[in-house]
């Protein structure tokens, strides 16, 4: 796996294909390797490009976390690979990263796809902050992650996927974990949301209680050209209905390349 | 009745209830393998709604070890703070 030197960390990254550029940006907990199978089902038509942020997947963290930070990391990666403008795909925690990158750079954003994600995550996050930064102090990210993966997973995710699920937030560093949960959870993100002027798609779980419809319905509102589509999943649905996921990616996708953008 | 767990920054255990799953090794705690699958089943068995009862005789039944309600509620109560409802 390749890797780029960037604002003092080493960064992991899969590019694969030809075409147009689209960028995935994953979710808490997650690495480059989570969008496998989207890289590979629309490698023919763009070159795809996934990094492991800071402090997750095989990346370094020498530093600390934070959407802004996570947001420069990006741009100095696809400035180091030569790219200008792109689709992005943002996950959950993605979805902060790339309202901070999109505040700053937003001519470099083509079209952007926002799932499961927020711009103001306060519903008991002071519980939730305080509770993982506790837990995470005696409690190993597998057990962390196989906990996680018990409480949020619908039931019949196969065993496989459960694993990648698990794999991923294994390989995330407790602190970079930690800084992420407090980055994410503690700040409003909601006055960068305006500032998006691409195409923007929000996709999120019907039965998603980790970050609601309402969460992803405030998104669309303050979004200026933004839509929304509500599928049969809860949080994960990459991994809880990769058919209904993997569907609404890809003609959403078909739509950026047939409208040229 | 034991107070809630209080941990140091570092991971040191200072006072309170041991949590399901770990032991008390000097100041550490230290994982216990069979409670630790319990919690994954005690996690499931909740999303689907079943009882402490219940609950309790299914990781006995599975993994050997049964939890008692208080250390039930105080797993319970420590997944929903971290994660969200269940």
């Amino acid at each position: 796996m390749p890797t780029i030197d960037v604002n003092g960390e080493t960064l992991h990254y899969i590019s694969a294909g030809t075409g147009p550029a689209l960028v995935f940006v994953h979710y808490l907990g997650g690495y480059s390797r989570q969008w496998q199978r989207q890289i590979d089902a629309l490698q023919d038509r763009f070159t795809c490009i996934a990094f492991d942020q800071r402090g997750y997947g095989f990346s370094s963290f020498n530093d600390g976390w934070t959407a802004q930070n996570s947001a420069q990391d990006l741009k100095a990666g696809l400035d180091a690979l030569g790219i200008d403008k792109a689709h992005f795909v943002a996950y959950s925690m993605g979805g902060p990263v790339m309202l901070a990158f999109n505040a700053e750079w937003p001519g470099m954003v083509s079209s952007l796809m926002l799932i499961d994600t927020f711009a103001k995550n306060h519903k008991h996050s002071a519980d939730r902050v305080a509770e993982s930064e506790k837990t995470l102090s005696y409690m190993s990210m597998r057990q962390y992650a196989r906990q996680y993966a018990a409480a949020r997973l619908m039931p019949d995710v196969p065993p496989e996927m459960v694993d990648d699920l698990i794999a991923g937030i294994c390989l995330a560093r407790k602190d970079a974990y930690l800084d992420s949960v407090r980055g994410i959870l503690t700040p409003d993100f909601s006055d960068l949301c305006p500032l998006v002027v691409a195409p923007t798609l929000v996709v999120c779980g019907r039965l998603d209680v980790t970050t609601p419809v309402d969460y992803s319905s405030d998104l669309t509102n303050l979004i200026p050209n933004a839509r929304e589509v509500v599928i049969e999943a809860a949080h994960l649905g990459i991994w809880e209905n990769p058919a209904a996921f993997d569907e609404v990616m890809f003609d959403w996708l078909d739509g950026q390349e047939a409208a040229g953008l | 009745m034991e107070t809630e767990l209080q941990v140091s920054g570092d991971g040191r255990y200072l006072d309170g209830a041991v949590p399901f799953g770990y032991a008390l090794w000097g100041d550490r705690l230290a994982e216990v393998p069979r409670e630790l699958d319990a919690c994954v089943t005690m996690i499931w068995m909740t999303r689907e709604g079943r009882s402490y009862e219940e609950i309790a005789a299914t990781a006995e039944k599975m993994h050997g070890v049964k939890p008692t309600h208080a250390q039930y509620d105080e797993f319970i109560l420590s997944v929903r703070r971290r994660y969200g409802p269940l």
